[in-house]
């Protein structure tokens, strides 16, 4: 009986982090199949109490197969240079 | 392993990486040892360096300990409702004092029209907060 070398499921992975925005958000990506693809996107609010109370949330999509669109909303005009959104793309085989 | 940045006004405003090439014009190529933050100009990228933020946001408590003992009688001793109101409101105040509020101008204007501090006074009592005095 011959044995297989274990294989990957996953294709690739690309990651990204950005920040200093409002609104929506398209990111350029290398191209993945859609229907093989996920997105994970975390967001976080690294203000401080001294410069503003505020929140941040975003969320994505893979918008086409080289696009992420993302969307994202601050309780805090003092929050939106301390927001960064995280995403990671992973695509199967 | 590609390593890319978006540069916005001069600023790293987005990292990626990928396993195969990017094409987009919001991208630069970029290494794993840029951060969000980084300066970018002429090709080249220099390390963020972060300013201290101004304290803007201090505590009533701290906001009382900026008054000297002399002051504190000078207000106790003033005549005008409108200054025995305000540190009322000082002295039972739960919430932060912002020292940029427009209110807080007024009410220092007022002190300082019944002499009982000193436009000097006035830009020591609204400077910048230490941190021991933030919330």
């Amino acid at each position: 009986m011959k044995l297989l070398a274990p294989s990957s499921a996953i294709k690739s992975i690309q990651r990204g982090s950005f920040s200093n925005y409002t609104g929506n958000k398209n990111v350029t990506v290398s191209e993945v199949d859609m229907s093989k693809s996920v997105l994970n996107v975390h967001s976080k609010n690294s203000g401080s109490s001294t410069t503003g109370r505020g929140s941040w949330n975003a969320g994505g999509i893979i918008s086409n197969s080289t696009t992420l669109a993302f969307s994202g909303t601050s309780y805090s005009t003092n929050m939106i240079s301390y927001g960064v959104t995280y995403w990671e793309l992973i695509e199967y085989v | 392993m590609f390593n890319y940045a978006e540069i916005k006004d001069g600023i790293v405003v987005g990292l990626q990486e990928s396993d195969n090439k990017i094409v987009s014009p919001n991208l630069v190529i970029a290494n794993n040892a840029v951060s969000l933050g980084d300066n970018y100009n002429n090709g080249k990228f220099t390390p963020f360096v972060k300013v201290a933020e101004k304290i803007r946001l201090i505590s009533a408590d701290a906001m009382r300990d900026r008054f000297t003992f002399d002051e504190r009688v000078l207000v106790k001793q003033n005549a005008n409702v409108k200054v025995q109101t305000f540190y009322d409101d000082l002295s039972f105040r739960k919430r932060a004092v912002n020292l940029d509020s427009p209110r807080f101008a007024l009410a220092f204007a007022l002190l300082e029209a019944e002499n009982i501090i000193t436009p000097e006074r006035t830009a020591v009592l609204t400077a910048d907060g230490s941190p021991d005095e933030a919330l």
